[in-house]
């Protein structure tokens, strides 16, 4: 319904209770403080519940001029993305009641924790573009401080480098977005691409492609794209365990969300499709694939490791939005969901070696499958459904990949996509599986004597085993998810 | 009042503060003097509210009024248009909020005994400006302007010390050179068509114009009018005495020095090239692409310079620079759209410009820090007044919703309707540098170190007392508003400029 304040309420409560718990409220005691975050992201999810329950309202909260507004709208594309961020804001709060201790400074960490949250679904509600844009430099102000939150030289050079690779790729969105104003007279997202741009003349039509790949480009940085790619690795392994599941598994889905936005919600499938442009972004979303596979095969360091698997899985989704038909779109937002399960977990469980251990490279941890079972076997199932060994569900997302890779027009490049595609499973293979397999398997000569339980202990375990139960599970039963995707993605094609 | 009454507010305005500036010496105490300048100064803004909501409603849109009978050439007259109007509400609420924001530093930094005559210079400064801002002849324009350089020197020299009577000297001569200038233009103009009053001037030049006579004098008046323009208002490459000036002088002088006194002599250049030459004129004149030049070069120079400064106020002077060459960016696109961002961003400035200023000025004095480097973990000890300054930084890198991004969004316009958009990758760049020099002193007042923490309870706050303090939250907090509603803003500005 038309203006619904309600909507803004899961976007306020969390960054007002962020706000008063820096300044305002006395929550030194851990317990109160963990009582205090806790109600608020549970409490947060039900109103968020609420609101998406209530159809397909919208709030308008500033109108600045003719084609500026901040205004709030819930969609599908909505629903899927702040539910999907909601549920993994629950898992990574619970297990950083466990995990920050290790770390120290909690007060801060929370603090951003709930004011991103807000954030991050603001981003989700957001009706056009201006609204997007505001949040989107929202977004890299409260995460910097989760990068940077051990505060070594290393994680202060890391918070540095991703303001400067976001501030630059959201300067390329605005320089996006002024050509999008200029030429289609709205920011406003509609399905199917804004009136303004249906009918344009020719010389028109190849400065805005141009625009459109400056807009990709800038979304793509956050999302871990290359160009804008050299942040992610090392950033992601420098911020604490649950900050990076969340940065690996939200954060770069929130880039994804403005491609999305971009592509399907202001220009339209039709506008960019065939043109030198789509060629152009196909081939350097696939050289990211491969990219990022093949350094995260080299890479020793686990948690760079992962990071580096992050640029090129979620380029696999970028690879299903620029493909622009409708099995490669809905493979493409299957995959935003499934990794974000996926990373979260292996982050998640390498963050629990460390807190444990404090082994951070993969031939550190040799036989930790001894005593970490239960981790470790969050890890592995995570992993082969990473992999895409059928029936996990990263299976069920390339397999729809790769469906709209093969109807793909142009039948080399869209065959060209799905061979790498499958390079790039080989690749993941061979940079998970040793680490399971060391885990589990360590030789003769490891000394199976001094094996002792290191499970940590049920705040970290328990989300751990929830996302890996949802992963797997997901793999299995598909088709809720499979069709509530569908929806989305047959209304806008 | 009968309904006549708002005709008169220009000269009053200007009138009343002069009279202040001349009977202040004559009050008692100081606090007296600073009750009365406040009281003066209120009253014009007053004045100049109403006479916005008279012109609102008026179809002329302006009207001209004249000083004296003794006729063209020789009175003074001034024109009030809406533009007019919200420059003089702007730059009297700007004035009085810096006066009362920088009062603990000026208090300090003054002698007791000459306290008077820096309210005095105070009055006189902003009677110029308004005097700038309503001028419609260029006699008038020019003794203003020598008001305004004198005035404008002395606040900077007020606080005596080595540095500032240097500084103050190199303005001084620069300033000099430049009225020198402005008044060779003037004379060549009056010597060939015979007027002083900008309308007659328009007239006058429109026929040379069209019958191709002294096209060189107008070219070269105009380039001395210009020139003048330049070094009073600190475009590159005339500039180098902006960031001496700042370095040394007291927060509320720098506020003002920043803010206002260098607008008043771009809101003259404009006058220039829109009423005396008209746009057409100038255009087959071919200065536009120099103001433009010039202006894109000071947004880089600027930008980069601030970058490697070290000192709190040194950066935001040269953050000035910059920012005065968005102005002359604007102006320079020689449209409409191009305009009216650049008058916008005279507003963006002096409110964002004023409140950094007064920033620095609180650290200043109540920390005693004036390195950058010395800035660690201000965020804590000075929580209100960083938050503000990280306020005026984002407004200044251009994030939304503050003014500073509906300024940009302006110039982006501007730039995307001319037929140079190429310019639309300087102002990204250029927005890309500015965060480059403030985010790194946010950063560094936030999260400075490994004790540096949210729930540090025990960090002694060195901040002053809320009085102080509210100066600049209600400039801090007109950036967010007048951001989210710059639309009516713009309008009236927008309004008034197709009068000029």
């Amino acid at each position: 319904m038309e203006n619904n304040l309600l909507v803004v309420l899961p976007i306020l409560l969390p960054i007002v209770a962020g706000v008063l718990a820096a300044g305002f409220l006395k929550l030194e005691d851990r317990t109160i403080r963990q009582i205090y975050v806790a109600f608020t992201v549970i409490f947060n999810v039900l109103l968020l519940f609420f609101v998406l329950r209530m159809g397909n309202s919208s709030f308008e909260v500033i109108k600045i001029n003719d084609i500026l507004s901040i205004s709030l709208k819930v969609d599908d594309m909505s629903r899927l993305f702040t539910v999907l961020a909601s549920f993994l804001w629950i898992c990574a709060t619970f297990y950083s009641f466990e995990y920050m201790k290790h770390e120290g400074r909690e007060k801060q960490f929370f603090v951003f924790l709930l004011i991103t949250l807000g954030i991050t679904i603001a981003l989700g509600f957001s009706a056009n573009l201006f609204t997007f844009y505001l949040f989107y430099e929202a977004m890299t102000l409260t995460t910097y401080p989760l990068v940077i939150h051990s505060m070594s030289k290393e994680a202060k050079a890391a918070g540095i480098k991703y303001l400067i690779y976001s501030f630059i790729g959201a300067a390329l969105v605005l320089i996006g977005i002024f050509f999008v104003a200029t030429y289609g007279h709205s920011l406003v997202f509609v399905e199917g691409g804004i009136t303004g741009f249906k009918g344009i003349a020719a010389e028109n039509k190849n400065v805005l492609l141009v625009a459109y790949v400056l807009m990709f480009i800038g979304f793509g940085g956050k999302a871990g794209m290359f160009p804008l790619h050299a942040w992610l690795p090392i950033a992601h392994p420098v911020a604490p365990a649950p900050a990076s599941g969340l940065l690996s598994g939200i954060i770069t889905k929130a880039g994804v969300l403005g491609i999305i936005r971009t592509t399907y919600f202001i220009f339209g499938a039709d506008f960019i499709f065939g043109t030198a442009a789509h060629t152009v972004l196909l081939i350097v979303v696939l050289f990211t694939i491969f990219m990022g596979s093949m350094l995260a095969f080299k890479e020793k360091h686990l948690k760079r490791r992962l990071a580096y698997s992050s640029v090129s899985q979620v380029s696999y989704v970028l690879f299903g939005l620029i493909l622009l038909n409708r099995d490669a779109f809905t493979g493409a937002l299957l995959h935003m969901v499934i990794h974000a399960l996926i990373k979260n977990i292996l982050f998640l469980s390498v963050g629990a070696i460390i807190y444990k251990t404090d082994k951070t490279y993969s031939d550190e941890i040799k036989g930790i499958g001894k005593s970490m079972p239960v981790t470790m076997w969050c890890f592995t199932l995570a992993s082969l459904a990473l992999i895409g060994i059928p029936p996990a569900s990263g299976f069920v997302s390339k397999w729809y990949l790769a469906m709209g890779g093969l109807n793909f027009p142009n039948y080399a490049l869209g065959f060209f996509g799905v061979v790498i595609l499958l390079v790039s499973a080989l690749l993941t293979a061979g940079y998970l599986v040793p680490v399971f397999a060391n885990a589990f398997f360590p030789g003769a000569d490891f000394d199976y004597r001094s094996v002792k339980k290191l499970d940590p202990n049920a705040f970290m375990l328990v989300p751990l085993v929830v996302l890996t139960a949802l992963a797997v599970g997901l793999g299995v039963f598909p088709n809720q998810l499979i069709s509530f995707i569908m929806n989305i993605t047959t209304s806008i094609q | 009042m009968p309904i006549d009454f708002q005709l008169n507010v220009p000269f009053l305005c200007i009138f009343i503060l002069m009279v202040t500036a001349i009977v202040l010496p004559l009050l008692k105490s100081n606090n007296m003097m600073r009750a009365t300048t406040f009281v003066t100064m209120s009253v014009v803004a007053i004045f100049s509210l109403v006479l916005i909501l008279y012109l609102k409603d008026n179809e002329a849109g302006y009207f001209t009024y004249q000083l004296g009978k003794a006729g063209a050439p020789w009175t003074n007259e001034l024109r009030a248009g809406m533009f007019e109007a919200v420059m003089a509400l702007v730059f009297s609420v700007v004035m009085m909020l810096s006066i009362a924001g920088g009062y603990k530093s000026y208090k300090d930094d003054i002698k007791e005994d000459k306290q008077y005559a820096y309210y005095v210079l105070m009055n006189m400064l902003t009677a110029s400006l308004l005097a700038l801002v309503y001028t419609n002849d260029l006699f008038t324009a020019y003794v203003f302007i020598e008001i305004n350089t004198v005035a404008a020197c002395g606040i900077v020299v007020a606080k005596e010390t080595g540095e500032t009577v240097w500084a103050t000297i190199k303005y001084f001569i620069m300033s000099a050179l430049g009225s020198g200038l402005l008044l060779f233009g003037i004379s060549i103009l009056y010597t060939i068509t015979g007027h002083l009053l900008m309308d007659g001037l328009n007239s006058s030049i429109q026929q040379l114009v069209s019958t191709g006579t002294y096209m060189f004098p107008l070219i070269v008046a105009f380039a001395f009018i210009m020139i003048s323009v330049c070094v009073k208002s600190a475009l590159f490459p005339f500039h180098s005495w902006l960031p001496d000036a700042h370095g040394s002088a007291t927060a509320t002088s720098s506020a003002i020095l920043s803010g206002l006194v260098l607008k008043g002599y771009i809101i003259l250049l404009i006058k220039v090239i829109y009423r005396i030459y008209g746009i057409e004129t100038i255009a087959t004149l071919n200065v536009l692409p120099v103001i433009l030049i010039l202006g894109l070069a000071a947004m880089m120079y600027g930008s980069i310079m601030a970058v490697m400064q070290k000192e709190i106020k040194q950066m935001i002077a040269y953050s000035s620079v910059a920012q005065v060459g968005y102005i002359f960016m604007g102006i320079g696109l020689g449209t409409k759209l191009g305009l009216d961002a650049a008058v916008f961003h005279i507003v963006t400035h002096a409110i964002t410009k004023a409140m950094l200023f007064l920033n620095a000025g609180t650290i200043i004095k109540q920390a005693h820090v004036k390195k950058l480097k010395n800035l660690g973990n201000f965020g804590y000890t000075m929580p209100i007044t960083m938050a503000l300054f990280t306020l005026g930084a984002l407004s200044m890198i251009g994030i939304p919703p503050s003014i500073g991004f509906s300024s940009k969004w302006n110039f982006a316009e501007a730039i995307m309707t001319s037929d140079k958009v190429w310019i639309i990758l300087l102002l990204a760049i250029s927005s890309l540098l500015n965060a480059l020099y403030y985010l790194p002193v946010v950063i560094r007042a936030y999260f400075n170190g490994k004790d540096a923490a949210v729930q540090s309870v025990s960090i002694e706050r060195k901040e002053g007392v809320l009085a102080e303090l509210l100066p600049m939250i209600l400039l801090g907090i007109s950036i967010v508003c007048f951001g989210l509603y710059s639309d009516v803003i713009f309008n009236f500005i927008s309004v008034g400029l197709t009068h000029l």
